[in-house]
C-alpha cells in the first residue's frame, strides 16, 4: 500500500477548524481521545460532529489544525491512507457485492493474505456467517448495520469512526445493538468514536463523552460526570433533564452561594457553581427533587409549587409542577412509601431538594465561552 | 400514524441524510470534460457559426452555388417575408401533434407507472420497440394506412365524416404522422417522473377529493409535470423542424419549413443564403419559444 | 357474518359495467395507444410478404421471394451495413465521452459549471434540420479545405456529435441516484481513487451507461435528417429507404426493417431475461 500510514497510539485533534465558505462547522477543536476508550461526539444536527468525524476519516481536511494518532500527523493524507475505518450513517454497502466481498473489500485492497480467514471472522463476530453470499438490498435494516460493522473492523484499524450507525434502526434493535456495540468494542479493545445526537445512547454505550455545540466542544467527561455537573446551560439540557431557574447572588454562606430567586433563597454549593456573583442559572434534575405536601424540616432548598400534571409510570411518579417564576419543574418520585401521596392537578405542594445536588451555569452560555 | 412510526423510528420513515454536495474541485473536471466539450464546439458550436456566417452571405450572379462574405440581412428579410406561412405551418402543425401526442400519451404512461404491475417492463418495451422499424418505413406504411384505398379513409367516408374525402396528401396527415412519430417522446418522461411519485399521495388525493378528475387534476397532474413539460419539449421541437412527414404524407403544396430549408441546400442551386437565414430564424424562434415555455411552466430539473 | 339478515348490496350489471370500465379505462387505454403504436409495424411486415410491382403499396398476393433475399435488391444490404458501422462507432465515441463529460458534471465543481450545461443541452433544443444544415455549411464551406469530404466520416462525427447530449444526460441521472458515501465508503477502506471508480462507481453506473448506448444506438441507426445533409453520396438504411420512397420501397426493406425490430425486442427481452434469473438465483 503506498502511502499508508501506520500510526499507534491516542488520537489527538490539535486546534482543529473546518471552515465551509462563511461557514466555520468545527471551531478551534482540541481532543484527546485514548487509545482503545469508547468516546462519543454527541451534540444536535449541525453541531460540527460529522464534520469533525470526517476529517478523522480524511473525508475533510482541516482548514486549520492537525489530525494526529499517536506521535504520525495525518493531517492531508487521504482516507485509503489512514489507519481508520468508518461505519457510515445508513451503512454505504457496496450494492452490487455480496455481503463477504463487501466486507473483504478492505484487507483485498491492502494485499492482505489472510483477507479470507480474517473476512471469515469479522462476519462470525457479528454473526453474519450465513448471510454471506447474499447481497445488500437482500438483509434487514439491522443486519446491514452488522455487516458495516464488519466491514470496518475485518482491517483492524486503529480507530473506529462510527456515524450515527443506529439511528436508522427502531427502538428495540437499536438497544440491542447498544450492547452489541459495547460487547464487540470490549472484545476487540479498538478506539471507538461515536457520533450520535441521541444523549441515551451516548451515555450507556460511551466511556468518555463529548458534547458538542456550534462547532464547539462544550464539555467532555464521564456521562455520570456530565449529568451530575453540567458546566454550561446547553449541556444541563441537552443531557437528560434540568430544572432550572435564573437568580442573582447575593450572599455567601460557608460553603454555598446564596441566590435570590423572586425573592425566594436558594442555596447552591460553591464548587459546583460556575459563576458565583452576578446572575446564575441554577438546575437541579428531576430525581433529585422531593415532592411534599407540607413544608419539610431541614437545612434544603424549597419552593412552593402548584401540580398541573401527575404521571403514574410505575416504578415512579411523575409530576408537573407550576412553579412561582411561571416554569414548570418535573419532579420523578419512587413509589416507595406504602401510603401514597395521591396527589391531584391544583393541589399546592412544596418541592425540595438538597444544595448539594444543584448546580449552577452561566445564564448566557456565550458568555462561558471566552 | 406516521408520527407514531417516527417516533419508534420505522425505517420507512426515518428521512433519509442528505447527500453531501458535489464537493470535489480541480483540474480532473476540466480533462474528463474536455472531449465531449471539444467534440460539441467543433461540431455543434462551429458549424452554427459558419451557419450564421453563411446566413449574411451574397451570391454571385450568374453563379450559382457560389457565395461570397457579406453582411446581407436581404437573406433574413426574404426567410421571414416570402416563407412566413411555412413558419405559420410549422409552429401549428407541430403544436397540434405535440397537444394530440399529450392526449394520447398520458393515459398510457399513468397506465404503465401505476396500473401496469408485472407488465411495466413489457409495456416499456412495446413503446420503444417500434423504434427499430426505421421511422421513415413507419411514416410510409402510414401512407398505406391513411390512403384513399385503405380502410381508415373508406370507413371514415362511409361514416361520411371527413370533407373532402381523402386524408392523405392533406395537413391533417401530416399532424397525424407528426403526432405518431414522436409519442414515444412524450410517454416516457411522463412516465418517468409519474413512476417517481408516490402512488400514497395519489390515494391520499382520492382520499380527500374522492372524485377521480379532481384527485387527477390536483395531485396526479401537478406531480407530472416536469415530465409533460419535457415531454413537449421533446415533441415539439422534432416536430417543428420536420420535413419527412409533409414530404411522405403531405399536400403537394403549403409545405412546412423544414422542406423549404432541405429543398434550398440540398435540392435548388444558390440556396445556401436564404436556407441558412431560415435554419437560424427557425432555432432562434424555438429557443425563445422554450425559454418562455421553460420559465412560465419549468422547473430546474431540466438541464 | 350477519349476511343472513342482510342480503348483501349487488349492484346492476351496467352499473357493474361501469365500475369495471373506471377501474380498467387507464389500462385500456394504454393497450390502444399501443396497437396504435404498433399499427404501421405491422403493415411493415405484412407488406414484406407483398408479391409487388413497380410499387408496394396496394396488396397484390403473399410471397416468400423477399425474405428468402433481402439483399436482392441493389443497394439496401449496403446501405444496412453502413447504419450498423456508423452505429457501432459513434455509440462507442458517444458512450465514453457522454460518461466522461456526466462524471464531471455531477461529481465536481469547477468554474464553467452552467457554461458547459447549456453546451449539453442547447443541442437537444435544436431541431435537427438546422444541425444538418450548419454541419453541411461547415463540411462544404470549411472542412473541405482541410480534405474532409462528405461521406461515412462526416456521419460519424455528426452522429456522435447529436448522441452525446442524450448519453450525458442519461449517464448523470444515474449518477446523481447513487450515494456518494459509497464512494467515500471505498476510499475509507483503502481503495485509491483508480480503484475506487473500477470497483464501485463504474459497476454501479454500468446499467446506466448500457441505456445510454442502447439509446445512442437507436438515435444513430434511426437517423435521417442529419445523415441526409452530411452524408453526400453514401447511403445509410433509413436514406436508402427515404429515396426508394419516391419511386417505391421495395419489399425488402420491409424485412429488414422488420428483423431489426425483432432482433432489437428479443436482445432487450433477453437482457431482462438474464437479469431476472440472475436475481432470482440470488434469492436462493
Amino acid at each position: 500500500m503506498a502511502g499508508f500510514r501506520e500510526a499507534r497510539g491516542d488520537l489527538q485533534l490539535d486546534k482543529v477548524t473546518k471552515a465551509f465558505g462563511d461557514f466555520t462547522a468545527v471551531d478551534d477543536i482540541d481532543l484527546h481521545v485514548p487509545r482503545g476508550s469508547f468516546f462519543a461526539l454527541l451534540g444536535p444536527s449541525g453541531c460540527g460532529k460529522t464534520t469533525t468525524l470526517r476529517m478523522i476519516a480524511g473525508l475533510e481536511q482541516p482548514t486549520a489544525g492537525r489530525v494526529m494518532i499517536g506521535d504520525t500527523d495525518l493531517t492531508g493524507s487521504r482516507p485509503y491512507e489512514r489507519p481508520v475505518n468508518t461505519v457510515f450513517q445508513s451503512y454505504a454497502l457496496f450494492p452490487h457485492l455480496s455481503i463477504k466481498d463487501n466486507v473483504a473489500f478492505g484487507p483485498k485492497r491492502r494485499k492482505d493474505k489472510d483477507a479470507a480467514t480474517r473476512t471469515d471472522e469479522a462476519l462470525e463476530l457479528v454473526q453474519m456467517t450465513q448471510f454471506a453470499g447474499r447481497k445488500p438490498s437482500q438483509l434487514s435494516g439491522g443486519q446491514q448495520q452488522r455487516v458495516a460493522l464488519a466491514r470496518a473492523l475485518v482491517n483492524h484499524p486503529e480507530v473506529l469512526l462510527l456515524d450515527e450507525p443506529l439511528g436508522a434502526l427502531d427502538l428495540k434493535l437499536r438497544r440491542e445493538m447498544q450492547v452489541e456495540l459495547k460487547r464487540i468494542q470490549t472484545e476487540v479493545g479498538l478506539t471507538f468514536i461515536h457520533v450520535t445526537h441521541d444523549q441515551e445512547e451516548a451515555m450507556t454505550m460511551a466511556d468518555t463523552v463529548a458534547v458538542m455545540n456550534k462547532g464547539h466542544i462544550e464539555q467532555l467527561g464521564a456521562p455520570a460526570a456530565l449529568y451530575d455537573l453540567p458546566r454550561t446551560r446547553f449541556v444541563a439540557n441537552f443531557l437528560g433533564q434540568a430544572n432550572t431557574g435564573v437568580g442573582t447572588i447575593k450572599d455567601t454562606d460557608g460553603d454555598h452561594l446564596v441566590a435570590d430567586v423572586l425573592g425566594t433563597p436558594v442555596k447552591i454549593l460553591k464548587s459546583r457553581s460556575q459563576v458565583h456573583e452576578g446572575e446564575v442559572l441554577f438546575g437541579v434534575r428531576p430525581e433529585k427533587v422531593t415532592v411534599s405536601r407540607s413544608q419539610p424540616e431541614g437545612a434544603g432548598n424549597d419552593v412552593k409549587g402548584v401540580v398541573r400534571d401527575v404521571s403514574f409510570l410505575g416504578v415512579a411518579t411523575s409530576y408537573l409542577v407550576d412553579m412561582p417564576s411561571g416554569t414548570t419543574w418535573s419532579c420523578y418520585e419512587q413509589n416507595l412509601d406504602v401510603e401514597p401521596l395521591d396527589l391531584r392537578p391544583g393541589d399546592e405542594v412544596w418541592l425540595t431538594w438538597n444544595p448539594g445536588h444543584a448546580f449552577g451555569v452561566p445564564v448566557d452560555d456565550e458568555t462561558a465561552q471566552r | 400514524m406516521s408520527a407514531l412510526a417516527h417516533v419508534a423510528g420505522d425505517p420507512d420513515v426515518t428521512p433519509a441524510p442528505p447527500a453531501p454536495e458535489a464537493t470535489k474541485r480541480g483540474w480532473t473536471a476540466y480533462l474528463l470534460l474536455l472531449p465531449g466539450a471539444l467534440w460539441l464546439g467543433v461540431f455543434f458550436v462551429l458549424p452554427l457559426v459558419q451557419l450564421a456566417a453563411v446566413s449574411l452571405q451574397s451570391r454571385y450572379p450568374g453563379f450559382p452555388g457560389y457565395y461570397y462574405r457579406d453582411v446581407n440581412f436581404q437573406n433574413y428579410a426574404a426567410a421571414l417575408t416570402d416563407y412566413a406561412p411555412h413558419f405559420a405551418r410549422s409552429f401549428l402543425y407541430a403544436g397540434l401533434a405535440t397537444f394530440l401526442a399529450f392526449v394520447v400519451a398520458y393515459p398510457l404512461a399513468y397506465a404503465m407507472a401505476f396500473k401496469a404491475g408485472k407488465w411495466r417492463n413489457l409495456m416499456m418495451i412495446c413503446v420503444i420497440a417500434p423504434f427499430f422499424t426505421s421511422f421513415i418505413l413507419r411514416t410510409f406504411a402510414w401512407s398505406q394506412i391513411l390512403a384513399d384505398e385503405g380502410w381508415v379513409a373508406g370507413t371514415l367516408n362511409f361514416l361520411n365524416v371527413l370533407p373532402g374525402g381523402n386524408i392523405i396528401n392533406t395537413p391533417l396527415a401530416v399532424v397525424a404522422g407528426l403526432t405518431y412519430n414522436f409519442l414515444p417522446f412524450m410517454v416516457l418522461p411522463i412516465y418517468a417522473s409519474l413512476e417517481r411519485a408516490d402512488p400514497r399521495v395519489i390515494e391520499a388525493g382520492g382520499d380527500l377529493y374522492a372524485n377521480g378528475f379532481t384527485t387527477f387534476r390536483t395531485v396526479t397532474l401537478p406531480m407530472s409535470m416536469p415530465g409533460v413539460l419535457a415531454g413537449t419539449l421533446l415533441t415539439f421541437i422534432p416536430a417543428a423542424g420536420d420535413f419527412v412527414n409533409m414530404e411522405l404524407l403531405g399536400p403537394q403544396r403549403g409545405k412546412m419549413v423544414g422542406n423549404v430549408i432541405n429543398d434550398q441546400f440540398l435540392a435548388i442551386p444558390g440556396g445556401y443564403p436564404v436556407a441558412a437565414a431560415l435554419s437560424f430564424t427557425l432555432m432562434a424562434a424555438i429557443l425563445v419559444m422554450v425559454f418562455l415555455y421553460v420559465r412560465r411552466f419549468g422547473t430546474e430539473e431540466l438541464v | 357474518m350477519t349476511s343472513t339478515t342482510t342480503t348483501p348490496y349487488r349492484p346492476s350489471t351496467a352499473k357493474r359495467a361501469q365500475i369495471w370500465l373506471a377501474n380498467h379505462f387507464a389500462m385500456l387505454s394504454a393497450i390502444l395507444v399501443l396497437l396504435y403504436l404498433f399499427l404501421p409495424v405491422a403493415y411493415t411486415f405484412a407488406f414484406s410478404f407483398n408479391d409487388h410491382g413497380k410499387t408496394n403499396i396496394v396488396w397484390q398476393g403473399f410471397t416468400w421471394e423477399h425474405w428468402q433475399d433481402p439483399c436482392g435488391v441493389p443497394g439496401v444490404c449496403g446501405s444496412l451495413v453502413t447504419s450498423l458501422q456508423v452505429g457501432a462507432i459513434s455509440t462507442l465515441v458517444a458512450t465514453v465521452l457522454g460518461t466522461l463529460m456526466a462524471l464531471a458534471m455531477v461529481r465536481y465543481r469547477f468554474r464553467g459549471k452552467q457554461a458547459s450545461n447549456v453546451l449539453i443541452f442547447v443541442p437537444m433544443a435544436t431541431p435537427e434540420i438546422v444541425m444538418g444544415a450548419a454541419l453541411l455549411t461547415i463540411f462544404v464551406q470549411g472542412f473541405s479545405n482541410i480534405g474532409l469530404s462528405l461521406g461515412f466520416t462526416t456521419i460519424v462525427f455528426a452522429h456522435i456529435m447529436f448522441c452525446l447530449s442524450f448519453v450525458v444526460v442519461t449517464v448523470k441521472a444515474r449518477i446523481q441516484s447513487l450515494d456518494p458515501r459509497i464512494e467515500e465508503a471505498a476510499q475509507d477502506l483503502y481503495a485509491s481513487p483508480m480503484q475506487t471508480f473500477w470497483k464501485v462507481t463504474f459497476p454501479l453506473i454500468l446499467p446506466g451507461i448500457a441505456g445510454a448506448a442502447m439509446l445512442a444506438f437507436s438515435l444513430s441507426f434511426d437517423d435521417f435528417i442529419i445523415t441526409n445533409f452530411v452524408s453526400g453520396n453514401e447511403s445509410t438504411f433509413p436514406k436508402f429507404v427515404y429515396v426508394a420512397s419516391r419511386r417505391g420501397i421495395p419489399a425488402e426493406a420491409n424485412v429488414i426493417g422488420f428483423s431489426m425490430f425483432v432482433i432489437a425486442v428479443l436482445l432487450v427481452v433477453g437482457a431482462q431475461g438474464v437479469s431476472s434469473l440472475r436475481a432470482n438465483r440470488l434469492k436462493d
